[in-house]
């Protein structure tokens, strides 16, 4: 159950991961507030939904497979990206705007843009040691002061 | 943890349905910022099952709960839990299509079996931009002011219109105290029990 084939928390070998860890670097560029909370408004990537206020939460580091913002249509294989940084929201209604897919394979929920649904931005997990919170991709979403 | 300074305040929580045939484009009636043309490239064909959007009005700050049954009608075992505590229904016919007319009689006869409360309805004709409409804007107008619904003709191309209207049945719902006084689960998600009926339905 917990060894779902698209979400793995952690202990993910490296050899089994097609796609590069490519999110890594920018960890900088996430800006914090005085208080370790996020210093700007969080928008979608794609729409100028807002997702987040400023300063409402924490950038925690976890290593979560998520979807591809995009998929080839050819192949049937979904193609997945190692994410580590995450903005850990603990209360849904902390979202100004935010989508909940329906479950899959009752362990999870994908978080996606309430006004475009273009791209999975995130994770709920339903079962497992992480189900007190959602992560938001942190380099899946756009950043505005 | 520092998570206790998170701006989770709001004043009210209500719950939006979205209900009517299958194929009428309900979905897409809340995508602000797309074209419906941009739906097979998505992604991820999950399908969202619930959305929150805060909206500010008379100075209150309300969570809304966004639910749609896209593709689900036949499941009818989630009606009763789907209905529960809804606060505005949503309504959405194709213009292009009658029997998507037709049948809101049918759609009605389930809100009054299934809601506690008297909800507020908006009836959305969507798809006026296509062509053969065979639903004229008077019968929409008509059959919503028998069932006092707020109406609205829509189309992908008239997003600001359905914003307005969805401010419209917000702003009624906040109107009519009787539908949200004495909630008594304010602080409370229930996330778990309206989502236990609707496992399935994946990429």
């Amino acid at each position: 159950m917990s060894e779902s084939a698209e979400t793995t928390i952690t202990d993910t070998p490296r050899e089994e991961t097609p796609n590069p860890v490519t999110e890594q670097t920018q960890a900088q560029t996430y800006s914090l507030d005085e208080n370790g909370h996020n210093a700007q408004l969080i928008q979608c990537n794609c729409c100028p939904s807002k997702m987040l206020k400023p300063g409402t939460v924490s950038l925690v580091e976890k290593e979560i497979t998520l979807h591809m913002s995009r998929q080839r249509k050819d192949t049937d294989s979904s193609e997945t990206e190692v994410l580590r940084h995450f903005w850990f929201v603990k209360d849904m209604f902390t979202f100004e705007n935010i989508g909940f897919t329906r479950n899959v394979d009752t362990s999870y929920k994908y978080l996606t843009c309430a006004d475009c649904e273009q791209d999975v931005v995130g994770i709920q997990f339903l079962e497992g040691p992480d189900t007190d919170g959602m992560y938001l991709a942190a380099s899946r979403v756009r950043y505005v002061d | 943890m520092s998570e206790s300074t998170e701006s989770t305040e709001y004043d009210q929580i209500f719950k939006i349905l979205m209900i009517g045939d299958s194929g009428v484009g309900k979905s897409s009636i809340l995508l602000r910022f797309t074209d419906d043309d941009f739906e097979e490239d998505q992604p991820c064909t999950i399908g969202v099952d619930f959305k929150t959007k805060m909206v500010n009005l008379e100075g209150k700050r309300i969570a809304l709960t966004i639910w749609d049954t896209a593709g689900q009608e036949k499941f009818r075992s989630l009606t009763s839990s789907y209905y529960r505590g809804a606060h505005g229904i949503i309504i959405t016919y194709d213009v292009t299509n009658r029997l998507s007319f037709d049948c809101l009689a049918m759609w009605l006869k389930e809100v009054e079996v299934y809601i506690d409360k008297e909800p507020i309805l908006l009836l959305v004709g969507n798809k006026v931009d296509k062509t053969d409409r065979k639903v004229s804007r008077e019968e929409g107008a008509k059959f919503a002011e028998k069932h006092k619904m707020v109406f609205i003709e829509a189309s992908a191309k008239t997003k600001l219109g359905i914003q307005q209207a969805f401010e419209e049945l917000v702003q009624k719902i906040l109107d009519t105290p009787s539908l949200w006084q004495n909630q008594p689960e304010k602080k409370q998600t229930k996330l778990t029990e309206d989502t236990e009926n609707q496992s399935g339905g994946c990429c």
